[in-house]
């Protein structure tokens, strides 16, 4: 009789060897702690392990009732062999569990890729490394209480466990709405969606409860509706999305959402959270959907794209017929769509025909000039289509100056028509006599105002010219026009030789005619 | 006569048995669990008694890294290398989660060797939040 009871015992020692050492070697893998990082295109992590007391309290009971064991079976302790033997067995299943006493909530917080690095959020994210474990903490302390009926008990005893990972991924619509597709076949964005990995009845030390991801653009948009903020509402979806996670279920019967409403709200008052639960919400919010306006506009609205990742890096812009409106000035509306450009880290370079000073009066009249503005001596642009190209810094990487023969022509032929001219040096205007035409370049256009020079000489020896226009009335350009093109059909030139031998017929006269009558600049400008 | 000699061979085969240590499992189970922030790998007998396990945080990845698909290849690896030099054979795969690791281990799972029965998902639908879908308009 005794043969077998000692062959029995014999199997059994190696598994609890083998549970030991796997026990040993997760227990002394130590936990760490990670920070946000603040890089703009990788995906941020935080790592959180937080101990619970209590736990800790049970496992030091357990391992009280583990010694008794030990000490009442030694009493009976004689020369027999199969009682030693027991007593081995007793010795080798206390170590373990007294190792395990703490249970270790390892909760990361995820910002998705494209999720700009936005303050709000990354202090949300910081927040929610010390509310998650206090939930987890609580909804474990819930689990105890057999008073559920509805709910899935895969999930019975954490006590079990060395460790429970939860993950939490906050991010925009698109990324929720790609998710939703997927797993759940509807094409709409949603509020939270609760991943599940258990898998029931596997023995090893972490319990993987799975993945919450919550959309920060539509609880922005649902805090903005019930009236609390972000961070609220948030930990809302948090409570929703761990709930279901730990087995709740508010969709399969009446029975299961109030019991699911009641853990819900007892969560988040024990936590002292604002906001009612979202089960809760949800029903209010459908009792008083005749308040909600119904915007079926396609167009996102302003503000929204707060939660996108800007596509560009740089922008580089016109001034004239671009941000400028007919009065040569940069609306409201621009300048507010310039400064949110740039608060998302956009950098705006202007590119025009304009001079440096001009393109940094007109931004100084919406306050978007200087050092931390769109515009100033220390940024970069081109100015005078290009003549005049500044890089990193303001500092001057490219001048193309004009042959100061072209100059000295263009200034006689000023002074012999009467036609006024203006030239362009770098920050300055020059001219030789005065005229309505050039006065309106700056009081309109906010050109430098220009300088009366007393003869041809001193224009040209006061500086290096980059750029001249001739300034004259719409009558006046036509007939210079219609001048040219009559001299080029003499010389039957290549591009109005299939045109009408008449001036008057001829189509390209016609469109440089409406060019002309809108841009009061004389056609040498463009020639 | 026959009896007594019949109990005495049961008893030894008894024995020699119990005396080896090693136990082969050529069939098992391989459960993938791929969140968004972890994977982990683990292998069972077809009873579900764990045999090995392996997850990206033990193999020495830690934070956003753990996510990532290569931490999910390497606890894959190291899950089904042990069972690899027990003996296994056969495998059947459950894939669990939306992570980015599942299809990295799934690779590494196939390229150990392993023949697989076959490769389910068992990822269950994801719950939703309680919003209703659409506002009544008056």
């Amino acid at each position: 009789m005794l043969l077998p009871r000692f062959s029995h015992l014999l199997r059994h020692p190696p598994p609890p060897l083998h549970a030991m050492a796997r026990a040993v070697t997760c227990a002394t893998q130590p936990p760490h702690f990670h920070r946000s990082s603040g890089i703009a295109t990788s995906r941020c992590g935080v790592s959180l392990p937080s101990k619970s007391s209590l736990f800790g309290r049970t496992f030091h009971a357990l391992a009280r009732c583990a010694g008794e064991e030990a000490a009442t079976r030694r009493r009976p302790v004689a020369g027999v062999r199969t009682e030693q033997r027991e007593y081995r067995k007793a010795r080798r299943r206390a170590p373990p569990k007294s190792k395990g006493k703490e249970l270790q909530l390892c909760v990361e917080i995820c910002i998705e890729e494209d999720l700009p690095d936005d303050p709000e959020i990354l202090s949300i994210a910081e927040l929610l490394r010390l509310n998650v474990p206090m939930a987890m903490k609580l909804a474990f302390d819930g689990l105890k209480g057999l008073g559920y009926k509805t709910r899935d008990t895969a999930i019975r005893d954490v006590g079990g466990f060395d460790s429970v990972e939860l993950s939490v991924l906050l991010c925009n619509d698109e990324f929720i709405q790609k998710l939703n597709k997927e797993w759940r076949n509807e094409d709409h964005a949603t509020d939270v969606l609760s991943m599940s990995q258990h898998v029931p009845g596997l023995k090893i030390p972490i319990l993987m409860l799975g993945d919450i991801i919550i959309s920060v653009e539509t609880a922005a948009r649902q805090a903005e509706e019930r009236g609390h903020t972000l961070l609220d509402e948030i930990r809302i979806l948090m409570v929703h999305g761990l709930l279901h996670l730990l087995g709740f279920d508010h969709e399969i019967s009446e029975e299961a959402e109030v019991e699911m409403e009641r853990e819900e709200d007892i969560l988040l008052k024990s936590l002292d959270w604002k906001g009612k639960g979202l089960i809760k919400s949800a029903c209010d919010a459908e009792t008083n959907s005749n308040f909600y306006p119904d915007s079926s506009d396609d167009r996102k609205k302003e503000g929204s794209l707060r939660f996108y990742k800007p596509k560009f890096s740089y922008i580089f812009c016109d001034m004239d017929g671009t941000l400028l409106n007919s009065k040569s000035q940069i609306s409201s509306t621009t300048a507010n769509a310039l400064r949110e450009a740039t608060s998302r880290g956009v950098k705006i370079v202007i590119a025009t025909g304009k001079a440096r000073p001009a393109v940094i009066d007109i931004f100084k009249m919406v306050d978007l000039a200087g050092k931390d503005g769109i515009v100033s001596e220390f940024s970069p642009g081109v100015f005078l289509q290009g003549l005049l190209v500044y890089g990193r810094q303001g500092r001057e990487i490219f001048r193309s100056n004009l042959d100061p023969n072209v100059c000295r022509e263009a200034c006689l032929y000023s002074l012999e028509n009467k036609v006024p001219l203006i030239a362009f040096c770098e920050g300055r205007c020059l001219t030789l006599f005065h005229d309505p035409l050039v006065d309106s370049l700056h009081t309109i256009y906010h050109e430098p105002k220009a300088e009366v020079m007393p003869s041809v000489e001193h224009l040209l020896a006061s500086a290096d010219i980059q750029k001249m226009i001739f300034l004259d009335t719409d009558q006046r350009v036509e007939c210079y026009l219609a001048a040219v093109l009559v001299r080029c059909n003499k010389r039957s030139c290549l591009c109005c030789s299939s045109c009408a031998i008449h001036a008057g017929n001829c189509t390209c006269g016609n469109i440089e005619r409406e060019w002309s009558k809108s841009a009061a600049r004389s056609f040498w400008g463009y020639c | 006569m026959a009896k007594p000699i019949s109990k005495k061979g049961s008893r030894k085969n008894v024995r020699i048995g119990s005396r080896k240590h090693t136990r082969k499992i050529p069939k098992g189970v391989i459960h993938v669990q791929a969140s968004f922030n972890n994977t982990i790998v683990t292998v069972t007998d077809v009873r579900g008694r764990v045999i090995s396990w392996s997850s990206a945080g033990t193999c020495g990845f830690k934070g956003t890294r753990r996510g990532t698909p290569f931490a999910a290849q390497t606890a894959a690896g190291n899950a089904i290398r042990t069972v690899s030099d027990q003996g296994m054979q056969r495998a059947e795969v459950m894939i669990k989660g939306p992570g980015l690791g599942r299809d990295a281990a799934l690779r590494a799972i196939r390229r150990s060797g392993i023949l697989l029965n076959f490769i389910r998902d068992v990822t269950p639908m994801p719950h939703n939040g309680c919003r209703s879908p659409k506002k009544r308009r008056v």
